[in-house]
């Protein structure tokens, strides 16, 4: 199932809060939510539903295992390894084996077929959580949960479960046991939800579908400024998109009682792209960061080696074919050489030079994200950078722009704080009560709006859902 | 106080939504949408294997997204809302074909590198099996849910190979001054197969007169310049096709004497469709090719249907459309006719009118021989014995009634539905013409021929594989 779809907004929605605040009891309410979860998940993949089951059992005992044997360190281990293969087989057996498989192919010139597994939905969001907590049991940093539902809970809660942001268990493991109900925070969180379902539905659907006209067409019939418009629709698209969609995740985590941690932090502000990466899905960031980066070596030890690393993987992870290793690297390098000197440099520069070196290497880069087919990706930096003899605009590209332009204006607006800031100055000058009628009207314009767009319209993936 | 506020305000947020849930469960739900010419997602029918493939909760989604309370207004409301994005340029609204905007390269030297998303795979399923139900179900009115889509097979089939690309129907849609109209794609390697096919028919049917009748979809006539840069790409397809039709077939110049009147109320401003006035130029070309005087406009009884939003309409929800709807204007025939349609065969017709004069609103066109079945027959009072079979997609249903004043007998094939041998037809009714009437579009279709060939042998060959059970009824 899907946020922005009628059924989750008018059936599931309202199902799962009541059923949940029917009963006061905590146990109760974790058994309502898991069942919600599950009913949610299986809503859309109703035959991996069981792996997530399995593998949400699977690590549960480990976790037990790992405990009971801490003070044995090399037993402790054991445990840890085989959640790591475990997981991690996962992974690769169904995100990763065509991948494989083509390399083989490619590398020694047999013909293997590829099994062409469909990859399940929110396979890399929850096994990485589930590998986050195992090795924070491990660790000592959390002791490990005790009853199985609850941890059902922290891995498939379906506020999270699909799209992020991934959620550390240290992070709720309170919160599962003990959460408070709070009014003013069921309220904030409805509120965050609409406005995640409004960007999602306003902005990035319609950027979705400007990015599909122009860089979706046969290559040979672009044009210039059309490419870059469709690569700055992608842009638009991408961020509204996994952003709105934290939002709605975050606000039903407050909803719920859950404080998850922020996922971005107006990213397309940034003024290099280390700070870009600080802003941009930050959950996954982090996660690479504690689990990969720093147990390498971190700063301290081959930096340079592990950068390079952390980057293939990170590019890996969204997705399983070279262009994503590709896009990885492309920001590794560039954090690399940010770390060697250009920091120093953009230091010195004025901040408008600053934001238009970083928002242009963003852009190129998500060129190298949408063309999962290298081929066209090549085409497509002939056409961005010139080298193929193309025209500079057609009237496709001119409607499209004068068609949106007021759109277009709004959107790039919400790309920046101007929106934040301006909530937390009403909220610091308005009586409480007004500001709540405020955000009131506000989450009902949102949420109409956002109806309005989403009834009789078919065409609504959420495109990080394959990652 | 301040606490029954906060109450007030969670509850209204979640009454709401609840509010949303009842409202859906007890309004009418409705089978078929005017607007979108197709049926209605339906509620699923429990099945076990279903649930296990996801697609009982896909269907159960496009029920609720299909059955939405008061769907069609907010549908208007959408339209409004996605005209304030911003202002057409030169008054010029381009609305691109999302479903199929990565359509493959014509010359596909590399057909294997193309991406099609799984989105746009899921929307061309579905879309596609929307369009099934209504040949499979014979009881639906075929004039409530006519589309010109063609098969469902065609738009999954994706090939590599170059004649074998899907052509939509509905390609991409410009909007100027108050009319839409339809951009043409198509090109001279497209009509190859329809040729083929055709010399099939002459060598098939020497005795018989073979007229082929290409009708412009308006593109040329009505493009801006800035659109189309002064390319008349549909003259340059059809004069093709004319040029390499093998000798013996007459060609109708539908095109030159539109062309003429194209200043002239000849196309819907909201719908795909001609007007019966741009048919009847039409009519005027095809009585000249096949030698007879066509009557005088004034010869006919002329009635008008008010307020029709077409399929471009709604395929645009441009606001500037539906301030401009259109007028379906009829001109019936000085002859009386007897009308009736079949399913199967040339027995068990069941009797309808010419003209179907309660269509209204967006179904407006199917006041045209009510729509669209597989075979009809027009008996009229002109008794000269001359008979003809009329092989025609939906714009033929506009033309077809004029015929009627000159021929004994009018036998109707549309393409996309019927499934008989045209060779028994022409035995058993003693027929001496045979006309193929198809627009720009439907040439240029690869399934067009692939149909019409197997109407020389009997039952389509995908429908004997998939859907026996379908043809029985």
């Amino acid at each position: 199932m899907v946020f922005s779809s009628l059924t989750f907004l008018f059936f599931f929605l309202p199902a799962s809060i009541a059923c949940y605040y029917a009963f006061p009891q905590r146990w109760v309410r974790n058994l309502i939510l898991t069942f919600f979860s599950l009913l949610f998940y299986a809503w859309g993949e109703p035959i991996w539903v069981l792996l997530l089951i399995f593998s949400v059992v699977v690590d549960f005992f480990i976790g037990l295992f790992i405990e009971h044997f801490r003070e044995r360190k090399a037993i402790a281990r054991i445990g840890l390894v085989i959640s790591l293969m475990f997981n991690l087989g996962l992974l690769i057996s169904l995100k990763y084996f065509d991948f494989l498989v083509e390399i083989t192919n490619a590398l020694t010139g047999l013909t293997f077929e590829k099994p062409g597994i469909l990859l399940p939905v929110g396979i890399s969001f929850y096994t990485f959580q589930s590998i986050s907590y195992i090795v924070d049991v491990y660790r000592g940093e959390v002791s490990a949960q005790k009853r199985l539902i609850n941890y059902m809970l922290f891995v498939s809660c379906f506020h999270q479960l699909v799209a992020g942001p991934i959620v550390r268990y240290s992070h709720v493991a309170r919160e599962i046991e003990q959460r408070v109900f709070n009014l003013q925070e069921f309220i904030d969180g409805s509120a965050r939800f609409c406005k995640g379902l409004f960007k999602k539905v306003l902005i990035a659907n319609i950027a979705g579908e400007l990015a599909q006209q122009f860089l979706g067409r046969n290559l040979a019939e672009a044009t210039l400024t059309g490419q870059w418009f469709g690569l700055l629709m992608y842009s638009l698209q991408i961020y509204f998109d996994f952003s709105g969609y934290s939002d709605m995740a975050i606000g039903l985590g407050w909803m719920f009682g859950f404080r998850y941690q922020e996922n971005f932090r107006h990213p397309y502000i940034a003024q290099s792209i280390t700070d870009f990466w600080r802003r941009w899905h930050i959950s996954l960031g982090t996660l690479f960061r504690d689990y990969v980066y720093i147990p390498l070596g971190g700063n301290r030890q081959y930096q340079t080696r592990n950068i390079f690393i952390v980057w293939a993987l990170t590019g890996l992870w969204h997705g399983a074919s070279w262009n994503f290793v590709l896009w990885g690297l492309y920001f590794g390098t560039i954090l690399w050489l940010e770390k060697l000197f250009i920091l120093r440099w953009l230091g010195a520069v004025p901040a408008f030079a600053a934001h238009v070196y970083t928002l242009s290497l963003i852009v190129v880069g998500w060129a190298i994200f949408y063309f999962t087919d290298l081929y066209r990706l090549a085409q497509s930096f002939e056409v961005l950078f010139r080298i193929a003899r193309v025209p500079v605009y057609d009237f496709e590209v001119v409607t499209a722009f004068s068609s949106n332009v007021l759109w277009l204006a709004f959107a790039c607006v919400a790309c920046t704080p101007v929106y934040t800031g301006l909530h937390a100055r009403l909220e610091q000058h308005l009586r409480k009560g007004i500001y709540n009628m405020c955000l009131l009207g506000q989450s009902l314009a949102f949420l109409s709006i956002s109806v309005i767009l989403l009834v009789g319209k078919t065409y609504n993936p959420f495109i990080y859902f394959r990652f | 106080m301040k606490r029954i506020t906060l109450w007030l305000h969670a509850c209204l947020f979640v009454g709401i939504l609840v509010l949303g849930g009842v409202l859906f469960i007890f309004s009418p739900k409705e089978q078929v949408s005017q607007g979108e010419k197709r049926l209605l997602t339906q509620w699923p029918k429990f099945l076990w294997g279903a649930v296990q493939s996801g697609a009982y909760m896909k269907a159960i989604d496009d029920y609720v997204a299909d059955n939405f309370p008061e769907r069609e207004t907010l549908i208007g409301f959408a339209g409004q809302i996605y005209a304030w994005r911003g202002w057409p340029s030169d008054d010029i609204q381009l609305f691109t074909n999302k479903d199929f905007s990565e359509r493959p390269a014509a010359d596909a030297t590399k057909p294997a590198r193309v991406t099609v998303t799984a989105s746009e795979g899921s929307s061309q399923d579905k879309k596609a099996a929307r369009i099934k139900a209504p040949r499979t179900t014979g009881e639906v009115n075929p004039a409530q849910v006519s589309t010109d889509d063609p098969a469902p097979q065609e738009a999954n089939n994706v090939s590599a190979r170059p004649d074998d690309v899907p052509y939509q129907n509905i390609e991409s849609v410009i909007v100027q001054k108050g009319r839409a109209v339809q951009m043409y794609r198509g090109n001279p390697a497209m009509v190859a197969p329809f040729a083929r096919v055709m010399a099939q028919y002459k060598e098939e049917f020497p005795e018989l007169t073979i007229y082929f009748m290409a009708i412009p979809i308006g593109a040329d006539f009505y493009l801006p310049t800035k659109v189309s840069k002064g390319i008349m790409q549909e003259k340059i397809v059809i004069d093709h096709l004319n040029s390499i039709l093998p000798v013996g077939i007459k060609t109708v110049p539908a095109y030159d004497m539109l062309m003429q009147h194209k200043a002239e109320y000849i196309y819907f401003n909201t719908d795909h469709h001609w007007t019966a006035l741009g048919a009847y130029y039409a009519y005027t070309a095809f009585a000249e090719t096949a030698g007879f005087q066509p009557l005088e406009l004034k010869n006919f009884t002329r009635k008008e249907i008010p307020r029709f939003l077409g399929t471009l309409y709604h395929r645009t929800l441009a606001p500037v459309l539906k301030n401009n709807p259109d007028t379906v204007e009829i001109y019936k025939v000085p002859v009386r006719t007897e009308v009736s349609y079949f399913y199967a065969g040339l027995r068990n017709g069941k009797h309808t009118q010419l003209y179907a004069e309660y269509a209204r609103g967006a179904a407006a066109y199917g006041v045209f021989l009510g729509g669209d079945y597989p075979l009809m027959k027009i008996a009229s009072s002109v008794k000269n014995g001359r008979k003809i079979i009329v092989v025609k997609d939906s714009y033929g249903n506009a033309f077809v009634p004029y015929l009627s004043s000159h021929y004994e007998e009018v036998f109707v094939i549309d393409y996309r539905y019927f499934k008989e041998n045209i060779k028994t037809l022409v035995k058993n009714e003693g027929v001496q013409d045979l006309l193929f009437a198809h627009n720009s579009y439907v040439m240029s279709n690869r399934y067009t021929a692939r149909q019409e060939r197997v109407f020389l042998s009997g039952l389509p060959a995908a429908e004997q594989k998939t859907a026996p059970a379908a043809v029985v009824q």
